[in-house]
């Protein structure tokens, strides 16, 4: 398990290496003149205030230089300062983070527990017309752009009824129309996926010996087929945790709210690289943490994959963990 | 009060499928008094599960009993609403289901999936049902019912698998238990001891079971009465003796020579070898033989074998962990050979290495340690394109038919698969070499255009057949290739088989978990225990005088021979 969990680490970090190599790369490669950005757009600028500044800014050195240089000091926590205020780009983030991760983090509750709802009612009922029902909602909700979800429920929730502020933080209640504008999408995944597989589950031996005991239906999907069929609905968890994280940036414009999106909608349009590069930074960092999340949960829903690596070799149980893992006997 | 514990009356159960409906069982009358035991022995489609599953409401959606009566302790259960079913299931009527590896949920441990058969029947409450539940493990005779209370299914071998099933179907003491398959996917002595022990439990609490079986011979050893089923109805029924010995229906009577554990004496045929028709070993179309074949003759004059393997070991590397061996001996120092046209056969249980060794014999696997000589040419260090040609000379046929040929190609395209991958021959030379190999396994030309779903399992086995010998292999190991066939079918395979190889002259390295099926087939016989080769030498010596221990064990499983 340890040795596992290693491995999974440095994969980690490979990952974040080479995310901050290639946004280098992309962002340094770029014709414009990030010495020319920080010295503002006047053209009162004579060029050798336009060196002196390139020379500050270390932007004369080979590029290589510059690199190893960045690297190591991003290795140590400092990803520069912004060209713009010149605040360290860590501390801007690191004050932008929470409102954002409010948004996505809800953003992602909702998704998960509307997504199991639909998933786990239409596979109970026993009504035919209500399962239909249910099951055309995930196209529905995957078809209609969030923009529009958006718009929709601003123009219901805070402007005909007035329930929820249509702009600004305002606590729990500002947050719940972007949650639930970048929930929709994930959650009609989520219950898509997710139902499907429980239908496949339900078709199992398993589900006839629950039953030949005389279990119910709800018993039967909530106890027996749901924690079945979660593994490949928490693949896909992991990778939406990502689009939420760019949804959250996105509606927090729409919505005004401050977060990183305004941050990144600053950053982007003034050019200024090191932030950009810690926007990019962080959501690989995101990416790597949500997926070892994801392997570990794995490890914890299906004991199969614990097993393996546990207590191979240990009389007949042993011997047949190592016969799944050898493909044949 | 009646003096039958289940009264079956004219049962009828229809499945709709797409606008037409599928009689599955029509017209089944039957009864189970306290105590019998009562066989249904019948092939898939006879209608034998569908009448189980009826007895305890767990039909699927599309399936309705269209007519009949089933009558148990007094009521009739037939168009029982889901909610009183369910209060019957488990308390009442219980089921012990077909495949061991797939009953039972693969994320809850063994003790929670048993105390949960006691809590639904309000057996016992949670607190007692711990300790009810360790008593019933032990009842359905786990070794050490504390640790495989807090194991997962996937921890215990099927046996034992097999054996929480049990204890789930006893944990609420039905009245009738109906026993679909218990041990098919089992092996031969595991499936033995199985049978015992449910016959023992049930014996001693009175209950009536229903054993659905497609094995006349198990039936025949274990029930108190034994109906045979076709196509959903019941042609004959009456005690064993009376069915086997006099059988009133012909179906009946072809099922008892079909089963090959009921078989007095083995069907013999010795023929001499003639020589391969159409081109040389490995290429049909070749004109002359090739170099191949050339070294290959040379080979035949000295008496070389197809195949000869000597000290084969091959160890899988196990997961690191304390105090335990690193490796795994799958095979252990394993050696003998196959006469040019003749059938050697590997028997053992699973785990015993018989799949890996031919894996290695194919080279599909390097081995460990010790050579295989295929025409007395050492190909054990083959690589790359050499490896690949000797493809050409061996072929594969797997168990499981509905899994190994791809669905979305036709016959045709699956047959001429190895010579195109090959570019051997035209695609017209191709096209008459297909026709000509599926009429030499016996299927209509009209099969050449169709997919493996239009096809029966036999057929699809033949289609895997005609593939195997497209390329005139020297050898063809048959991996358990009728385990997954009935039984009638699976004669009619074995038949081929023997047939091809007397037109053909081909080699078979034959893989089986049971003996009755390899002593139809081989010349000599391997036993397989634990990697190693316990026993080898001709079929008859074998089964006339078994010197290993393990040997006799597996000859005392085969059902029917008492």
């Amino acid at each position: 398990m340890a040795r596992f969990l290693v491995g999974r680490v440095l994969q980690g970090v490979f990952v974040l290496w080479a995310a901050y190599t290639l946004s280098f790369a992309v962002l340094y490669a770029l014709p414009s003149d990030p010495a020319a950005i920080a010295a503002g757009t006047t053209n009162s600028v004579t060029p050798e205030q336009l060196a002196e500044v390139r020379h500050a800014m270390g932007l004369d050195r080979p590029l290589a230089e510059q690199y190893l240089d960045k690297l190591g000091g991003a290795l140590h926590g400092d990803l520069g300062r912004s060209v713009q205020s010149g605040e360290r780009v860590t501390s801007l983030i690191g004050g932008a983070l929470p409102p954002t991760l409010a948004v996505a983090g809800a953003g992602l509750v909702l998704a998960v527990l509307l997504g199991t709802g639909l998933a786990v009612l239409s596979t109970v009922t026993g009504a035919r017309w209500l399962r239909q029902a249910l099951l055309s909602l995930p196209p529905l909700g995957v078809a209609i752009p969030s923009f529009v979800v958006g718009l929709l429920l601003l123009q219901w929730f805070s402007f005909t009824w007035n329930l929820f502020p249509a702009i600004g933080e305002g606590g729990w209640r500002g947050l719940v129309l972007p949650a639930a504008t970048i929930a929709v999408q994930p959650a009609a995944l989520i219950g898509q996926v997710l139902a499907k597989s429980m239908s496949d589950e339900l078709g199992k031996d398993y589900v006839d010996v629950a039953r030949a005991k005389g279990a119910g239906p709800f018993r039967v999907t909530v106890r027996h087929v749901l924690r079945n069929a979660a593994l490949p609905t928490l693949t896909l968890a992991g990778l939406l945790v990502g689009g939420l994280l760019t949804g959250a940036i996105v509606v927090e414009v729409v919505f005004s709210r401050n977060g990183l999106g305004q941050i990144t909608q600053g950053a982007v349009s003034a050019e200024d690289l090191p932030v950009v590069q810690g926007v990019v930074l962080l959501g690989a960092l995101v990416f790597v943490t949500v997926n070892l999340a994801v392997d570990l949960l794995y490890q914890v829903l299906d004991p199969r994959l614990a097993v393996g690596r546990r207590s191979a070799g240990r009389g007949p149980a042993g011997r047949f963990a190592l016969f799944t893992f050898a493909g044949r006997g | 009060m009646s003096p039958h514990l289940l009264e079956v009356e004219d049962l009828a159960v229809h499945y709709r499928v797409r606008r037409s409906v599928v009689r599955a069982v029509e017209s089944a009358s039957f009864t189970v008094a306290e105590g019998e035991t009562v066989a249904i022995v019948g092939e898939s489609g006879s209608g034998k599960s569908t009448t189980a599953y009826a007895l305890l409401g767990l039909l699927p959606r599309s399936a309705g009993v269209t007519r009949g009566r089933i009558g148990f302790g007094g009521r009739d259960l037939a168009g029982l609403p889901e909610r009183r079913w369910r209060e019957l299931r488990g308390r009442e009527i219980a089921l012990i289901p077909q495949d061991p590896g797939t009953s039972l949920n693969p994320v809850q441990r063994i003790g929670a999936q048993v105390a949960e058969a006691l809590r639904l029947s309000g057996e016992a409450d949670r607190r007692a049902a711990r300790a009810r539940t360790l008593e019933l493990l032990a009842d359905a005779g786990l070794p050490d019912p504390g640790v495989q209370a807090r194991q997962y299914p996937s921890q215990l071998s099927g046996g034992m698998r097999q054996r929480v099933l049990i204890a789930i179907a006893i944990a609420a003491r039905p009245r009738l238990i109906v026993a679909d398959e218990p041990t098919s996917a089992l092996d031969v002595t595991v499936q033995r001891r199985i049978l015992d022990h449910v016959g023992g439990l049930v014996r001693d609490s009175g209950t009536g079971l229903l054993l659905i079986t497609h094995d006349l011979g198990v039936a025949a050893e274990r029930a108190d009465r034994v109906l045979v089923m076709r196509a959903g109805t019941i042609v004959e029924q009456g005690t064993p003796d009376e069915v086997l010995s006099d059988p009133r229906d012909p179906y009946t009577r072809a099922l008892i020579d079909a089963a090959p554990s009921l078989a007095q004496a083995p069907r013999r045929r010795r023929l001499e070898l003639t020589a391969i028709p159409g081109g040389a070993p490995g290429d049909p179309f070749a004109p002359t033989p090739g170099p191949a074949a050339k070294a290959e003759a040379n080979g035949q004059a000295n008496g070389e074998p197809v195949v000869r393997v000597e000290g084969l070991t091959k160890e899988f590397r196990l997961p690191r962990s304390s105090g335990r061996p690193g490796t795994l001996r799958a095979v252990d120092g394993v050696g003998f050979a196959i006469p040019r046209g003749r059938t050697y056969g590997l028997v053992g249980e699973s785990g015993s290495g018989k799949s890996t060794t031919a894996r290695l014999i194919l080279r599909l696997a390097d081995p460990t340690g010790g050579r295989v000589y295929l025409g007395g040419e050492d190909i054990t260090g083959t690589r790359g394109s050499a490896q690949r040609l000797l493809r050409r000379r061996m072929q594969i046929v797997h168990q499981n038919p509905f899994a190994s040929l791809d669905p979305r190609r036709s016959v045709e395209q699956l047959v001429t698969d190895p010579l195109a991958s090959f570019g051997l021959g035209s695609r017209a030379q191709r096209r008459r070499r297909a026709a000509e190999l599926v009429d030499l396994v016996a299927l209509p030309a009209s099969v050449l255009a169709r997919r493996p779903a239009e096809l029966s399992g036999g057929q699809r086995q033949r289609v895997a057949i005609a593939r195997a010998l497209v390329l005139n292999p020297e050898l063809v190991v048959c991996d358990e290739p009728v385990s997954a066939l009935d039984v009638s079918v699976q004669a009619q395979i074995l038949d081929l088989l023997a047939a091809l190889q007397a037109e053909l002259g081909v080699s078979y390295l034959f893989i089986s978990h049971d003996l009755a099926v390899v002593r139809h087939i081989a010349d000599e016989v391997g036993v397989l225990h634990r990697g190693r080769l316990v026993e080898s030498g001709p079929t008859e010596r074998i089964f006339a005088g078994a010197r290993h221990a393990y040997t006799r064990e597996l000859l005392d499983a085969i059902p029917g021979r008492r």
